[in-house]
């Protein structure tokens, strides 16, 4: 069992090491060490070879110069010098040998010919063992019997002797190893500190990515209020852990407006719903009811059925309401979006409007002045700010003056006004709608004006339970709330449509302008007019 | 008498649009699975279809796509749940005539088929576009954009035209709001409950003048009918 444990624990510890193995710092420190290795080698080879070089030409030039000095000296002479020489080298560095044409040895500090020496040949390298013997056991090499390299030729004294004349290189061998265990020391420290410094570098990261990773799971399993830490550092894990806290956002809004429309549907279909059972239940009843005649039966069905139509009709422009905004705020439409002029949108809603407005006694008033164009999608601005003036007609009080017709001149006070201007404030063009009607609350002024200066994103499922709701009368289908953080906007903004209103409608308006022009990026505010309700659209997106 | 075809999966409502065309005349042929129906719409002669765009196994576009490849020109009516302007737009761009949401009023039904046959033996007996358009003593002049009633010019806005216009193409048919809204406004949205009203009280006010026999009559809950009484 404990060994069970043990297992897994190191199981563990080695998957850490792996996972930690594979962050990209530890990868990037140990790929450079590896480079910066590389590079040492590269160098110490250089130099290697060319003290090898020097090394060799060094000693070759050493065995000249005796060869040339013993080559003309008989054997006596040879031998003698020979001697003399091996008891003047002190370091015993020099390689004499003299040796009969059978290779017995008749003086010098070589005991026999090595092998690899040819007569007057090239000078050779060979490694030299003093017993004239390969050694090949441990007891050998640990014996006392030398065993070095070296370079030597040969060449006759005369037709019986034969001189050998080398050098101990085992300096040479010495660097040689110098430099080669320094390669590998250094190599190894290199790479152990470039590892170390991966590591620590890594860490930091690699917590930092841990904890993403346990947020992220958290997300996963639906806390979608959760976001990834940002640090000061700004860093690439910071530029990432931004975009993706900004997508969570956005998801975030998504998901509570797949939840507010479940709501909706559920809240606002409902009723209606039940309104139509409940008038086609009375239908039944009536049928059965034979205190009455058939004619009268059959005129009180009748009507019950109209009714019943007229609620249904209700039930489906909500419907088609929440559609309808969920479409906007879906941003399917962005391929509508173009360069365009506003004056051309306004005229269009003039025309549209002024028929209604005059057959209302309402005086609609155009005010144009040229501004830039703006980056927009017509048909839906011609939707936006159609129902914002449709409000503005249907909420004024009915003149009792006769119809006006569009003059473009001041009209006397006592007529009922809608006013709509284009004009231009800091650059960008600003639309205001301004009716005489009944006006806007204290309390709906303000929530309207707060949508916009706060970063409460409104959405078409910011519902209300109103007056009119709760009253059984139409209500706005546009919303449903089911976050309480936005309850007091959204049923703020429904009193904005409908409780501060005393005229018909359904009150779909408001909302669909709202959800448009947020997808415009544009801004709507209302401004405190002396009388009646004065809207202003900002188009600075 | 006129041949429609109706595509549509689900029975009951097939059998509600059927019975709807046999009340006013047309002879109906249903067919409720896709590719059977776009088989006989390929080889037989309809004067319209009436096409469901959610049917099982082949979308309706797929059909009106497949019916226009094969240089079928039959007038489509596409009967769909989908609502939304995209939907609508996809829709005609598909190659629809026409495009009706669900739930829908037997009238508007009716009004658009019709609309359709008219618009097609219309287009089969005019090949070249006519300059003028009569109706008993209303006149129009398409080029100068100019009306008279009984030799007496009136004065109409370009929209009053347009929709005086469409009321004598379509004379004597049943047209919606809806219809008017979409074919004269090209709006995707209601703009507002008494729109259509307006512009039409305001039109009938220049063309049914006291001295002449009215011409443009109310079909309570339903819309207009351009035409002399029966």
């Amino acid at each position: 069992m404990q060994q069970q444990v043990d297992k897994s624990s190191s199981l563990n510890v080695l998957t850490q090491l792996k996972a930690r193995l594979r962050i990209t710092a530890v990868r990037l420190a140990v790929l450079n060490s590896l480079f910066f290795i590389f590079g040492i080698w590269i160098t110490i080879a250089l130099i290697y070879w060319q003290v090898s070089i020097f090394m060799e030409e060094r000693v070759e030039r050493i065995i000249d110069v005796n060869v040339k000095h013993f080559i003309n000296l008989d054997l006596n002479e040879v031998i003698k010098n020979v001697d003399d020489s091996v008891k003047r080298d002190s370091r015993k560095i020099e390689l004499y040998g003299v040796f009969t044409n059978q290779g017995v040895k008749l003086s010098g500090n070589l005991n026999y010919i090595p092998k690899e020496i040819t007569l007057n040949g090239k000078t050779v390298e060979f490694e030299y063992r003093e017993s004239g013997e390969t050694l090949k056991t441990e007891s050998q090499k640990s014996s006392n019997i030398r065993s070095f390299p070296a370079r030597a030729k040969s060449f006759e004294i005369d037709q019986n002797t034969v001189l050998v004349i080398g050098r101990d290189i085992s300096e040479f061998e010495a660097i040689r190893k110098i430099l080669l265990n320094g390669l590998i020391t250094g190599s190894s420290i290199i790479l152990t500190l470039g590892f170390l410094i991966g590591i620590s570098l890594a860490v930091p990261s690699f917590k930092r990515i841990q904890h993403i990773q346990r947020l992220s799971k958290k997300i996963m399993l639906g806390d979608f209020n959760l976001r990834l830490p940002i640090s000061k550092r700004n860093d690439e894990i910071d530029i990432l852990a931004t975009t993706i806290n900004s997508m969570m956002t956005e998801i975030e809004e998504l998901i509570n407006e797949i939840r507010g429309v479940s709501a909706t549907i559920a809240h606002d279909l409902r009723t209606p719903l039940t309104r139509v059972r409940f008038l086609l239940s009375k239908g039944i009843l009536l049928t059965q009811d034979t205190k009455l005649e058939a004619t009268q039966r059959s005129l009180l069905a009748r009507d019950l059925f109209i009714k019943s139509i007229e609620e249904s009709d209700q039930l489906l422009a909500r419907f088609t309401a929440i559609l309808r905004i969920a479409e906007i705020e879906n941003h399917m439409r962005k391929v509508g979006f173009k360069n365009i002029h506003l004056e051309d949108v306004l005229q269009q809603i003039y025309e549209m409007f002024e028929p209604i407005a005059e057959d209302k006694g309402v005086k609609l008033v155009l005010e144009i002045t040229p501004t830039a164009p703006v980056y927009a999608d017509p048909a839906l601005l011609l939707e936006a700010i159609s129902n914002l003036v449709d409000n503005a007609i249907k909420f004024c009080p009915n003149s009792t003056t006769n119809t006006l017709i569009h003059t473009g001149e001041h009209s006397p006070a006592n007529h009922v006004v809608v006013t709509v201007r284009l004009t231009t404030a800091d650059s960008y063009p600003v639309i205001d709608i301004i009716d005489s009607g009944v006006g806007l609350s204290e309390e709906v002024f303000n929530a309207l004006n707060q949508e916009n200066n706060s970063t409460v994103k409104f959405s078409h499922n910011d519902h209300f339970q109103s007056k009119e709701e709760s009253s059984n009368q139409h209500s706005d289908p546009c919303t449903h709330f089911a976050n309480s953080n936005r309850s007091t906007h959204a049923q703020l903004t429904h009193q904005l449509e409908l409780s501060a209103r005393s005229g018909k409608g359904f009150g779909l308006g408001l909302g669909i302008a709202r959800a448009i022009l947020r997808l415009h990026h544009f801004k709507m505010i209302a401004i405190p007019p002396s009388k009646g309700t004065h809207i202003r659209i900002l188009c600075n997106n | 008498m006129s041949k429609v075809l109706i595509i549509e999966d689900d029975t009951q409502t097939s059998s509600e649009i059927a019975s709807l065309l046999v009340s006013r005349g047309y002879e109906v042929v249903i067919e409720t699975d896709g590719e059977k129906g776009l088989e006989r719409a390929i080889n037989e002669k309809f004067d319209a279809i009436t096409l469901d765009r959610m049917l099982p196994n082949i979308s309706g576009i797929e059909i009106l796509q497949s019916l226009r490849q094969a240089n079928n020109d039959v007038p489509v009516l596409l009967i769909s749940a989908l609502g939304l302007v995209d939907d609508r737009v996809q829709g005609l761009k598909a190659g629809g005539d026409d495009y009706i949401v669900k739930p829908f009023a037997n009238e508007e039904l009716l009004a658009r088929v019709e609309a359709l046959i008219r618009r097609r033996n219309q287009s089969q007996h005019h090949s070249v576009q006519l300059n003028f358009l009569k109706y008993e003593d209303l006149e129009l002049d398409l080029l100068q954009r100019t009306a008279k009633r009984g030799g007496v010019s009136i004065q109409l806005m370009a929209k009053e035209f347009r929709l005086l216009e469409y009321f004598v193409r379509y004379s004597e048919q049943v047209l919606t709001k809806k219809m008017i809204l979409e074919s004269l406004w090209n709006l995707n949205f209601d703009p507002s409950t008494n729109f259509v009203e307006v512009h039409i009280a305001r039109l009938r006010k220049k063309v049914d003048a006291p001295s002449f026999i009215p011409l443009i009559h109310t079909v309570r809950g339903v819309g207009y009918v351009f035409g002399i009484k029966p």
